[in-house]
């Protein structure tokens, strides 16, 4: 058979020979140029999630300055890692021991499993030994969530974190209802008023999970206070019972069945701007959302975002209820974590390189403040209005609503065992799609807390 | 063990397949089978993937077996498993020999055809989770401008319709892998079986049974193999577009198992549910090969 | 004409030995014949069209968002680019350092092809040729590795390459994605590899043949088709893996095109029209490889087993 002598017709012979050595040859190269291998020696990586290039520019320019001024030189470098495989890159690296010498964390219970296993570095006496760096942070019980056992285990990372009602008022007004309205009476009034403009009355992202999470989160803190949570969290079986928390159940089911929520929103998304887009556009009046949402709505809708429509507003306060109208859901920072498997050299570096970057101007307001988070420094803060980052007083009365707020209650998906939120989640999706009655849903909630006893 | 036909006179015919075998049997055993042993023991333990790793013996596998969620999950998947087989196959050797054909313009179609592999699956979801969304999704706009009727629906929001998307995605996703698979196949069939054919007054029907159907058996079992497999463990797409929901109506058990590892941080549990999908892949792959004589290893061009 | 063809015809022969009463006459069949074929032609041209647009819209609705400033392609016109278009998001994306990444990305998607690939066949030809009882159960402890979903399996994995000192180097990726890659590609290669007649193999090896030259000589020039096509998917899957970089690798040094992807995911911003660029110039070279690779191999392919 020719075939059998030639192999001409076919990718010759010679070129893949030639194509795999020259392969091998790169790989062999690239393998013994390899990075580092995690948080040996004194190299200092950042792990911090990743945000848009000229922000990154940003605290690159900062470790560039450190590393050269840092007496002996500095180590510092950063890796920046997409939103939703953070989550996981950090898992594996925690199960391995080996974390990065820093690393960003929301705090909370599952920081608090790393600090258990004795991988988080504790700051206490790093920062009593500095108590101008410990005391300059504005926002009431800064430390709280990265605190346990009263030792102190991160350092804030951006300001206060908190969650808020926003609305359009264009859409408000040409349904005539009332803006910014402080009781549950006057937002009902709103919906109907909204929904007889052909509108939808709010609009939920409700692919995410966690902004339906917050609809039931403020209307049982509305309702009864601090108290049920603190059930929950403690994990008593008939947390869920409490009749806060049903009220707020019941309340939710009857915001959707009245088909308050906009039309799919069991599919919308708040990264990519779908919520966003329906409030922006007009098509809905309402947004429970992260302070931050401004900044993304900076993305998506500049000009809605400047405009005076968009406005933020406290979660009204609801019939009887016993909570507070003035707290807040949220935390008073997020943080940087540092590994415990630092040498005191290393740990002494990564602590002044912390003090220096996150008291300095460029990161509180070219970095937080320019991208729509709350600055951490006072100092900063007082220059969020000089016209120096774009929505600057919408950006300052954000972040005195989050400084003087009296204390936060924590997001409930950050603050109780993973075990318990996935399942928390699910249900209160199936709550919002009514496949879920609400006394199905507190009994379906009290068997999680039965099934995850400590 | 020497079972070659012929008079080979080396000794080299007895001991070659070890030395063949070895350079795989080593990358795998390495990379491969390492990892899943260690992931069967810890189906055995409870881990939270930082503190110590605790012997829990049956526990794991016992929840399994009365875990509501987990069991439906299992039924989820068993659906899109059959589903996209049912799908998948018939379309992709469809599309195979269509490919195969001579045309010039089939050319064109195929690299055309060719697109969806080259997208990553989790970025597909992201495409998709817009395409079908209700806020200026591309679908809801056809449906409503270009007279598409049939198109306006709550694909994703609608717990009664949200799989038979994924379905139907999902199938997006694989089919050009699968008619490539065929493509290879149907090129190896000769034309001259098919002039002969001709010749003989066979319509095309009966071309298609008798002469594509058999020589095509081998891809079918190779396509089948993977398509049931692969089903088995598709997540990035499903993750992306719906995260499991509504509620639960996609938590196939690939998520599941995902979210019992990275979210509840239950690995051990989520070693289980990751096994029970293995041990459905490695029962699948046997019975095809077993059931259609792939063991005897035959060439299917000797004679009976 | 051919041996192979020869050969083809007297197995395929029982299909083509039809009973008289099924063929009929030549011009009747003619005539009944054109009318169904032009149906048949019809109906396939109409089929192949609405499959371009099934698999077509979405891409270039993809396209369409790449090209569309992130402030509007929520309100602007989902098929059409109606409120502008910009180059920004394109430019975010090689900002980004793409060059790198692809370098990164061709190494160990090659050499993973390769790797695997080369490994398969000598596998799958140790499997189908040899085969005895031993080899077929090496053949089915490879179909163990199929599904068990990586998920579960990124851990042992991550702290197996970590105790090697693999960890953050680009072999580190390319030996577990090769090898996670091998139940498929052996699976594919075993199947087209069954096919390669017995009576050819024998003949060779009776003139003193050794396995090493049979398999370069006879089996890999027969089996061309298949070898490129599951050398194509492990070439797409090794391309588009991401999971593996992810945790495998920490430098950027060391980072491949599918985590670059990521860097338009921020905290609860998720930059579509970016990570669609991003995707986009992802997916240009392996469409352009299989463009020139797909021209090459047809033309094999016509002269080898048609003529």
């Amino acid at each position: 058979m020719h075939r059998r002598s030639g192999s001409g017709r076919f990718v010759s012979r010679q070129v893949l020979a030639a194509a795999a050595a020259a392969l091998v040859a790169a790989t062999s190269l690239a393998a013994c140029g390899g990075g580092s291998s995690g948080s040996g020696g004194d190299a200092i990586t950042i792990w911090t999630i990743t945000q848009p290039s000229s922000a990154q520019q940003v605290v690159v320019n900062l470790i560039n300055k450190f590393n050269k001024t840092y007496p002996g030189g500095g180590h510092v470098s950063i890796d920046w890692i997409g939103g939703e495989p953070y989550k996981q890159k950090i898992a594996v690296a925690m199960a391995g021991h080996k974390p990065p010498a820093i690393f960003l964390t929301y705090g909370g219970q599952l920081f608090q499993q790393y600090v258990k296993a004795g991988d988080v570095a504790d700051l206490t006496s790093a920062l009593s030994s500095d108590p101008a760096w410990k005391a300059q942070y504005a926002a009431k019980n800064v430390f709280g969530l990265a605190t346990f056992g009263s030792k102190i285990y991160g350092i804030p990372e951006s300001g206060p974190d908190y969650e808020l009602m926003w609305e359009n008022k264009a859409v408000l007004d040409a349904a005539g209802a009332t803006s910014a309205p402080s009781t549950w009476d006057a937002f009902q009034q709103d919906i109907t008023a909204v929904q007889k403009a052909g509108k939808a009355p709010i609009a939920l992202a409700g692919k995410d999970l966690w902004p339906e999470m917050i609809w039931l989160q403020y209307l049982t803190l509305r309702y009864g206070g601090t108290a049920p949570f603190d059930k929950i969290a403690a994990l008593k079986t008939d947390a869920w019972s409490d009749p806060a928390v049903v009220k707020a159940a019941n309340t939710v089911a009857q915001l959707a069945k009245s088909g308050a929520f906009a039309k799919g929103f069991n599919t919308v998304t708040f990264d990519g701007g779908q919520a966003d887009q329906l409030l922006s556009s007009g098509q809905a009046a309402f947004q429970a959302q992260l302070y931050y949402d401004s900044a993304n709505m900076r993305v998506y809708n500049p000009t809605f975002a400047g405009s005076a429509d968009y406005v933020p507003f406290n979660f009204p306060s609801v019939p009887g209820g016993t909570g507070d109208p003035s707290q807040l859901v949220g935390q008073a920072a997020e943080y940087f974590g540092v590994s415990s498997h630092l040498s005191a050299s290393a740990k002494k570096e990564a602590l002044a390189w912390l003090k220096f970057e996150t008291t300095s101007d460029a990161y509180n307001l070219q970095f937080l403040a320019d991208r729509g988070y709350s600055p951490i420094t006072p100092s900063a803060a007082q220059k969020l209005s000089s016209g120096q980052v774009p929505d600057g007083t919408l950006l300052k009365k954000l972040y005195d609503i989050g400084t003087s707020a009296p204390s936060f209650q924590p997001y409930w998906d950050q603050d109780l065992p993973s075990a318990v939120i996935t399942p928390m989640l699910t249900n209160i999706g199936e709550l919002f799609d009514q496949t879920m009655s609400p006394q199905q849903f507190v009994s379906a909630m009290n068997s999680v807390m039965a099934q995850n006893q400590k | 063990m020497a079972v070659a036909v012929g008079r080979s006179p080396r000794r080299v015919r007895v001991w070659w397949p070890a030395w063949f075998l070895l350079p795989p049997v080593a990358l795998f055993a390495g990379f491969v089978v390492l990892p899943i042993v260690l992931a069967v023991l810890l189906s055995f333990c409870s881990w939270d993937g930082s503190s110590a790793i605790q012997f829990s013996g049956l526990a794991n596998w016992r929840q399994f077996i009365h875990d509501p969620s987990a069991l439906a999950a299992l039924e989820r998947t068993g659906v899109l498993v059959i589903a996209s087989w049912l799908v998948q196959v018939p379309i992709a050797m469809a599309l195979g020999i269509f490919a195969a054909g001579r045309q010039r313009h089939r050319a064109v179609l195929t690299a055309i055809y060719f697109l969806p592999m080259l997208i990553s699956a989790a970025s597909l979801g992201i495409l998709w989770n817009l395409l079908l969304s209700p806020v200026n999704g591309g679908v809801t706009y056809a449906s409503t401008h270009f007279g598409l009727f049939f198109l306006d629906h709550q694909w994703l929001s609608d717990p009664d319709l949200v799989m038979g998307t994924v379905i139907v995605l999902v199938a997006w996703e694989f089919i050009p892998f699968h008619s490539l698979l065929f493509e290879a196949g149907a090129r190896q069939i000769p034309r001259s079986i098919y002039e002969a054919a001709a010749i003989d007054g066979i319509g095309p029907y009966r071309r298609f049974f008798r002469i594509t159907l058999p020589m095509l058996r081998h891809t079918i079992v190779t396509s089948s193999t993977l398509n049931l497999v692969g089903s088995l463990t598709v997540f990035d797409l499903i993750y992306t577009l719906t995260g499991g929901g509504p509620g639960q109506s996609t938590r196939v058990l690939a998520l599941a198992q995902y979210l019992e590892g990275f979210e509840s941080l239950n690995f051990g549990y989520a070693s289980a549910l990751a096994l029970v999908l293995g041990v459905l892949a490695v029962i699948v792959s046997m019975l095809l090969i077993g059931v259609t004589g792939f063991g005897k290893m035959r060439s299917q061009s000797e004679g009976a | 004409m051919s041996q192979l063809q020869q050969e083809r015809s007297r197995s395929a022969g029982q299909a083509t030995r039809v009973p008289a009463a099924l063929a009929t006459g030549p011009r009747r069949a003619e005539a009944r014949g054109a009318a169904g074929r032009v149906f048949r032609k019809g109906t396939t041209w109409l089929l192949a069209l609405v499959w371009l647009v099934v698999v077509g819209a979405p891409i270039y609705y993809m396209i369409v968002a790449s090209i569309e400033p992130t402030s509007v392609y929520l309100s602007a016109n989902p098929w059409f680019p109606s409120k502008g278009v910009t180059a920004a998001n394109y430019e975010a994306v090689f900002s980004s350092g793409i060059v790198s990444y692809f370098f990164n990305s061709v190494i160990v998607a090659g050499s993973t092809t390769i790797l695997s690939v080369t490994v398969s066949l000598l596998a799958a030809y140790a499997i189908v040729v040899h085969g005895s009882r031993w080899t077929g159960m090496v053949f089915r402890c490879f179909m163990v590795g199929f599904a068990v979903p990586i998920q579960a399996l990124m851990i042992p994995l991550y702290l197996a390459i970590l105790r090697i000192g693999l960890y953050d180097s680009l072999l580190g990726l390319i030996l577990p994605m090769a090898a996670f890659s091998l139940p498929i590609t052996i699976l594919v290669l075993v199947n087209f590899l069954r096919d390669v007649p017995r009576s050819l193999i024998d003949a060779m090896r009776v003139d003193g043949a050794g396995p090493l030259r049979v398999l370069i000589r006879l089996v890999l020039p027969l089996s061309w088709p298949a070898i490129a096509t599951v050398a194509v998917f492990d070439l797409v899957s090794s391309w588009n893996n991401f999971v593996f970089p992810l945790i495998l690798t920490q430098s950027p040094s060391q980072a491949t095109l599918p985590l670059s992807v990521f860097n338009f995911e921020g905290n609860h911003l998720q930059n579509v029209p970016e990570i669609m660029a991003a995707v986009a110039l992802s997916a240009v070279p392996l469409f352009v490889l299989y463009l020139v690779a797909r021209r090459r191999l047809m033309a094999g392919l016509a002269a080898g087993l048609g003529a």
